[in-house]
């Protein structure tokens, strides 16, 4: 606790070390360090908090490199909060976006830390948070998040970046609407990456024509399709220009006054007066499931947008290791996920689904996937489903499920 | 308050080449198993100057590196630990792994390297050594802190 | 009655179950051994494993598809070039470690610079520890002469082994121009043109940025073709991504992919396939896999002769004629008792001879842990000679032609090979699979693969995974390195001389260089040669055309 304290005060002094010191501690979720953390946090909300996200791939981090190099030359000091995912079987992982950052990272103002996103339920590091808190006391006026966008990853960025900046490479041609409707829908700005690719501009137009199916009211913030290409910097300006003009009308350090940064709520206890009828309901859809049926997956409740079903694992959902096949927990997953898309109505057909693992499930186990709405316009609906073992120990978590639906009709 | 009976400690390792030479399976693969055993690792291409690696280490308070050296690479290796020292990051334990000579590893020890990999040892014998010293990196700053 | 050939199938068939039945007994279980391609190898091949007809079709050496050697005579007519790579401290080290070697029966040059060349670095730049250990410094044109002091170029075959933008062969053009040799006698190859092998393995050698490096190639052939017409200009190398984990199968296709698409970029800026396509040579790895090594060349022989007909459209047979120079590979030689490594390297070597080889390079049995010493030299040498005029393996042409094993094998390998090649072009070529990290990330799989075998001890390493022996370190003697005196003497020289150059001649020659990288038809190895001529250095010409063309970085992928 001590140590924290310690540490957090030299941090805030310039020590870099200690700040990187502080960083594990608030990773480890050492006794303190967290609190340590908070506490700094309390002393600024003057940086610039920027949440970046996109495919692995599609340009990311070369993008943040030019980022990076403009605000250096404008005499900023940048701190980068690199997320990758952990490998749901050691727990381990490959830390390598960093390395994309170059001549940059050498410079004196510039500060990179690489965070595995150890399990967490929503991807994004739950030291992110701490970790974003301690640049901002330290001095930092910018502050990039960096993540893979699994879907999981940009939900919770809501919480915690000011403008958020999804980055899209050319030529996904339909899959555009399917992969990322989700991730669009939180996109404060779209990048479409290596602009020097035919596709780029197109992609930028089919992005725009995407967004402009979302309703929104007058006033409210539409964000743009801008095409950058890293390599000669051309659009780079563009999008600081609506990177910046998204800031001057929302402001910085919002992570700490809105509601955006209270966790997702769980959908079993959706407030519903027609509670059972909804299970009514669900139990006849899962009845009709024949997948459902084969697998003895259960309804347990519904809402809507939200519903509940269960599966004990027995040999029929063995793989060749002798634990339950992943597809198994998918299937699991999807079914409470199409449920909940087809909660309201009109026919919701699933174009997009991403699961991770991070447990193994044994025969035995009772599992429950729970499904929330994220996000719904008219023609698009996101859904995140967290598979649980239900045991006497309480639940455990064991399996994160994001999925998207086009909405018909 | 001991870091490492935090039940979240998992080892920070850096693996990279300084110098000259670019041959890197060695490396990609040691990498690949440290992360299967667990462990995060930050993993650079090779060409790494010595600031930087000084750099990367203490942003990204790693407790090990691992230095990959197949050419002469290693004989500038001292020049990295006194760096190291230099930034205040004399607890971070330095492994090489690679061709070294005999004649040549006596030097690499008295600087600071606490191990050195020749080809033949497995994956597992390499990846629970640096676990080792990982936490010989966290006791040794655990006591460090108390000892302020 | 039964006529004859009627029995002896009955009896064949006869022969054959019995010996199946008594390998049954005599082995035990059937455990199935498949090779590092992952193509199965069985126990006994016979006439039976023969489709009809097939092996009539086989063809003769120097005929299309030329898969048991590419010239009519073969080795029997002209041994293999013996070519050993050379390369440590200054120059003067260098041209007195090559004279001995020619002296002992090397027939041709190879340069190889130190690791500061290759990464665009001068003697100055660099820490001196790091100076001429692995290779030797060559900074300009000057460095070069010194170099080849006393080997008449104009009669001797050089390789010299250095990326885009091929600063070192512009050296050594420039440094034979002043001793009056004609261009046009100049035989040799740019052993390391080869950059999108440099981009996915061995990465020291990649200098400038993918696209870059592209242009340079195509630019390297042309200006070639016109200026030095018997050099060969490019090199395909398989070697490094086969020394980076690839398996010869996988090794093979992504070089004739690699060798596709550099033609194709040829082509498409005007040039005639039958124009630079003989003078494409391979460059390929010689790994412990015996026979699968054989099979590999041979069935390369015959995929390259069908891709330049038919995909590249060369009517010339000589462009359709697989030429390659092999070097034992160093990942199978071990720091454990190194004097196994002798054996090793006559292996290797064999399976290259035995493969239709047309140059050969065979490590010295230190080369594990060291750049070689004399006497490691010496016997890599020696067991060339002893392979050929002792062992006679150059009386009969691919002696293991018709070979039941051999020939099944060589049409699996070639099956293999197709299929890679197919993934490749569905990547949209080679180019395209590389920049997006396939070709890596399929490498970097076998890669770990092997190294799974190893530790499981499914693949027996003698002196490490088994046989062992307790202690073994005086067969490894103290590596020398440089004379750290006579390299800083060296560098200093260097540094003086650059002093003493015309300024403005330099500056002039660095600016040819920008002027031919932003226009789109200038020659930029044209203008790397006229550097060399102005005196600029390794470094300077490196730099200007990284600032100019991008700074080459590969994918990193674990």
């Amino acid at each position: 606790m001590r140590a924290a304290t310690d540490l957090a005060e030299r941090a805030v002094a310039g020590d870099r070390g200690a700040l990187a010191r502080l960083l594990t501690l608030i990773d480890d979720d050492a006794p303190g360090a967290r609190a340590a953390a908070a506490r700094l946090g309390e002393r600024a909300s003057r940086a610039w908090v920027v949440g970046i996200t996109g495919v692995p791939g599609g340009g990311k981090s070369t993008l943040v490199d030019a980022l990076l190099g403009a605000w250096l030359a404008e005499g900023h000091s940048v701190a980068v909060v690199a997320i990758d995912p952990s490998s749901p079987l050691s727990g381990g992982a490959v830390l390598g976006d960093r390395i994309r950052m170059g001549a940059n990272a050498a410079d004196e103002r510039v500060f990179i830390r690489s965070f595995s996103s150890r399990g967490e339920l929503g991807g994004l590091s739950r030291a992110a948070r701490a970790a974003v808190d301690c640049f901002d006391a330290c001095g930092f006026d910018r502050v990039i998040v960096e993540t893979v966008g699994t879907g999981q990853s940009e939900t919770a960025i809501v919480a915690l970046a000011d403008t958020r900046v999804v980055v899209c490479p050319p030529g996904l041609g339909d899959e555009v609407q399917a992969i990322k409707a989700g991730t669009l829908e939180i996109a404060d700005v779209l990048a479409v990456s290596k602009g020097d690719l035919p596709l780029a501009p197109q992609t930028a137009r089919e992005l725009r024509d995407m967004l402009l199916l979302k309703p929104r009211a007058t006033g409210e913030w539409r964000p743009q399709a801008i095409v950058v290409c890293a390599r000669d910097g051309s659009g780079i300006d563009d999008l600081r220009a609506a990177m910046a003009a998204h800031r001057d009308a929302f402001g910085v350090g919002r992570r700490r006054s809105t509601a955006r940064g209270a966790p997702m709520a769980r959908a079993a206890t959706t407030a519903s007066d027609d509670s059972d009828g909804w299970r009514v309901r669900i139990a006849e859809l899962v009845a009709r499931d024949a997948l459902c049926a084969t697998l003895g997956v259960t309804a347990r409740a519904g809402g809507p947008g939200s519903a509940e079903v269960a599966m004990t694992v027995d040999r029929r959902h063995l793989n060749f290791n002798g634990v339950c096949h992943g597809g198994a927990i998918f299937a699991l997953a999807d079914s409470a996920f199409g449920l909940a898309s087809n909660s309201h109505g009109p026919v919701a057909s699933g174009i997009d689904a991403h699961i991770t693992f991070q447990t193994a499930v044994a025969a035995g186990d009772t599992l429950v996937a729970r499904a929330v709405e994220v996000q719904r316009s008219r023609r698009i609906g996101v859904y995140r489903i967290d598979v649980v073992r239900d045991d006497d120990a309480g639940e455990t978590p064991v399996s994160s499920f994001t999925g998207t639906v086009y909405i018909q009709g | 308050m001991s870091d490492i009976a935090t039940p979240a400690f998992r080892p920070r390792v850096l693996v990279t080449k300084i110098g000259l030479d670019g041959h890197d399976r060695g490396s990609r693969i040691v990498a690949a198993a440290c992360r299967d055993a667990g462990m995060e690792v930050i993993y650079t291409p090779p060409w790494q100057s010595i600031p930087a690696v000084v750099k990367l280490a203490l942003e990204e308070d790693v407790d090990v590196i691992g230095i990959s050296s197949l050419a002469t690479d290693h004989l500038i290796v001292p020049k990295l630990l006194a760096a190291l020292a230099d930034a205040g990051l004399g607890d971070v334990r330095v492994v090489v792994g690679g061709i070294v000579p005999e004649n040549e590893e006596a030097a690499l020890v008295a600087s600071g390297v606490r191990a050195i990999f020749h080809p033949g040892g497995t994956l597992d014998e390499i990846t629970s050594r640096i676990r080792a010293y990982a936490s010989e990196t966290r006791r040794a700053r655990a006591d460090g802190a108390k000892a302020r | 009655m039964n006529a004859p050939a009627d029995r002896r199938v009955a009896d064949a068939a006869g022969a054959h179950e019995r010996w199946q039945r008594e390998y049954r007994e005599g082995i035990g279980d059937a455990r199935e051994i498949a090779n590092v391609s992952g193509i199965p190898v069985a126990p006994l091949y016979t006439a039976a494993d023969r489709p009809p007809g097939r092996d009539a079709a086989l063809g003769h050496p120097g005929q299309p598809d030329y898969t048991r050697g590419i010239y009519a005579t073969m080795h029997r007519g002209r041994t293999w070039t013996q070519r050993q790579l050379v390369g440590l401290g200054t120059p003067a080290d260098y041209n007195a470690r090559l004279l001995a070697l020619l002296e002992r029966g090397a027939t041709a040059v190879s340069l190889i610079p130190c690791n500061s060349v290759y990464r665009g670095l001068d003697a100055d730049s660099v820490d001196g520890e790091l100076l001429g250990t692995c290779g030797t410094v060559v900074n300009h044109a000057g460095h070069m002469a010194r170099c080849l002091d006393g080997v008449d170029v104009a009669r001797i075959s050089c390789a010299m082994n250095d990326p885009s933008p091929f600063t070192l062969l512009a050296f050594m053009l420039v440094a034979a121009e002043r001793r009056g040799v004609d261009w046009k006698q100049i035989t040799g190859t740019s052993n390391q043109s080869d950059y999108l092998s440099h981009f996915v393995a061995n990465h020291m050698f990649y200098r400038l940025a993918l696209p870059g490096a592209r242009r340079v190639l195509v630019d390297h052939i042309a200006w070639c073709r016109t200026h030095v017409p018997r050099w060969n200009p490019m090199s395909v190398v398989g070697q490094h991504m086969q020394q980076a984990g690839a398996t010869p199968a996988e090794a093979m296709a992504f070089t004739l992919a690699t060798a596709v698409q550099n033609a194709e970029d040829c082509i498409a800026r005007g040039m005639d396939p039958d124009d630079f396509l003989p003078r494409f040579t391979f460059f390929f790895d010689i790994s412990m896999s015996f026979f699968e090594e054989i099979a590999k060349f041979r069935a390369g022989r015959r995929v390259w002769a069908r891709l330049a007909r038919a995909r590249l459209g060369a009517k010339d047979e000589r462009s359709w004629r697989f030429k390659f120079h092999a070097q034992t590979s160093g990942v199978d030689l071990t720091r454990q008792q190194p004097l196994n490594n002798i054996a090793r390297v006559a292996t290797q070597a064999m399976a290259g001879i035995f493969g239709g080889l047309q140059s050969l390079h065979t490590d010295a049995y230190d080369e594990a842990y060291a750049t070689p010493s004399e006497a490691g030299a010496r016997i890599a040498i020696a067991t060339q000679n002893i392979l050929r005029e002792e062992a006679r393996l150059t009386d009969v042409i691919d002696p293991l032609g018709g070979s039941y094993y051999v020939e099944s094998l060589t049409d699996a390998m070639e099956e293999k090979i197709v299929a890679i090649m197919t993934l490749v072009d569905d990547a949209g070529g080679m180019y395209k699979a590389v920049e997006s990290g396939l070709v890596q990330r399929m490498i970097g799989a076998s890669a770990m693969r092997f190294q799974q075998r190893i530790e499981s001890g499914e693949q027996v390493v003698v002196g490490v995974n088994a046989y062992r022996a307790d202690d073994d370190s005086e067969h490894r003697p103290p590596v020398e390195r440089p004379d750290r005196a006579a390299m800083q003497r060296f560098v200093d020289d260097f540094v003086a001389a650059k002093a003493r150059r015309p300024a403005a001649a330099v500056a002039n020659a660095l600016d040819g260089l920008t002027r031919a990288a932003e226009s789109d038809d200038g020659n930029i190895f044209a203008a790397v040669v006229d550097a060399a001529r102005a005196g600029c250095s390794n470094e300077e010409i490196c730099t200007r055309l990284r600032r100019d063309l991008g700074f080459g970085q590969p994918l990193v992928i674990v």
